[in-house]
């Protein structure tokens, strides 16, 4: 059966979630959920790990584009590292690299964070 | 060129816990019927991003509403028709998103269309007697793949072209060296 799943670990001042499985419609909520309950505590550096993403659709997609405004106004960011071409593919369709800081490395992005 | 091959088909409530099952569906299809892995991964996108409409705008909070998947596999091309009975939204009335604009306006949705639209061929929408259909193409790569039928024909049609081709240089090849013998 298709999943999903949001996993978050610290490094330092920075919140890594790993995102796992299907990102669709159906499970897009679960990452707003995650996302929102970071910035409702006030986390605003955050990286999303897409290493076990399997897929993503415009659902997906559209989570990261509700937040990015409001975390940016905090001094903070949404860094996206780890896809697979696949996932990439559709990123770079909708033109998000114009946009979003999408990293080979999740530690590459941690540590830009903290430059 | 364009007879029908074959036919498969999946009816499903509207509610997105079936998008797996959509998934899943064109992913036993795409094994059966061998297609490439990018005409896969075109028809997975572009599927779940109009059942996802028609969801979420055409059935809206009806959720009693269902949506029969016909997926005809064609010798040039995949053709997929999504059939429901909820208000009508035509994808091809709709413009491209501006992304940077999106962002700012927190706007989420409206990427769906434009995805169907990098990944597919041809989109046709029409509605009759309540129904509407959606119909996406994906024209198809290596014909040659599936298609017994005419591929066959027109192997045969360039044999036979050839062949006389042959025939005609193996003539005056034949003439010349009987020339040069004479």
């Amino acid at each position: 059966m298709e999943s999903f799943e949001v996993t978050k670990k610290h490094d330092g001042n920075v919140v890594v979630l790993n995102i796992k499985g299907y990102l669709d419609a159906h499970t897009a909520p679960m990452l707003e959920n995650g996302l929102q309950s970071l910035i409702d505590q006030g986390q605003f550096r955050i990286v999303v790990n897409f290493k076990d993403l399997i897929y993503i659709s415009s659902a997906g997609l559209g989570v990261f584009m509700g937040f990015i405004e409001n975390i940016r106004n905090n001094q903070g960011d949404i860094k996206l590292t780890n896809m697979n071409p696949k996932i990439f593919r559709v990123f770079d369709l909708l033109g998000f690299p114009m946009l979003y800081d999408i990293m080979e490395d999740e530690q590459q992005a941690i540590t830009k964070f903290n430059s | 060129m364009n007879q029908s091959v074959t036919q498969e088909q999946l009816i499903i409530p509207a509610n997105f816990q079936y998008l797996p099952a959509v998934r899943n569906f064109i992913a036993r299809i795409a094994a059966k019927y061998r297609f490439t892995k990018s005409e896969l991964n075109a028809l997975t996108i572009s599927v779940d991003e109009a059942i996802t409409n028609i969801i979420k705008h055409g059935y809206g909070n009806i959720l009693s509403g269902s949506i029969t998947m016909n997926v005809n596999v064609k010798n040039d091309r995949l053709v997929v028709e999504l059939i429901d009975q909820g208000k009508s939204f035509d994808p091809n009335q709709v413009g491209d998103p501006n992304i940077p604009h999106y962002v700012q306006v927190r706007k989420k949705g409206g990427l769906g269309i434009f995805i169907i639209r990098k990944f597919m061929d041809d989109i046709q929408y029409f509605t009759a007697d309540h129904e509407n259909t959606l119909r996406l193409i994906k024209l198809r790569n290596n014909v040659s793949l599936y298609s017994p039928i005419v591929p066959i024909n027109s192997l045969f049609k360039r044999l036979k072209e050839k062949f006389q081709f042959l025939t005609r240089k193996a003539t005056s090849i034949s003439l010349k060296e009987t020339g040069t013998f004479l």
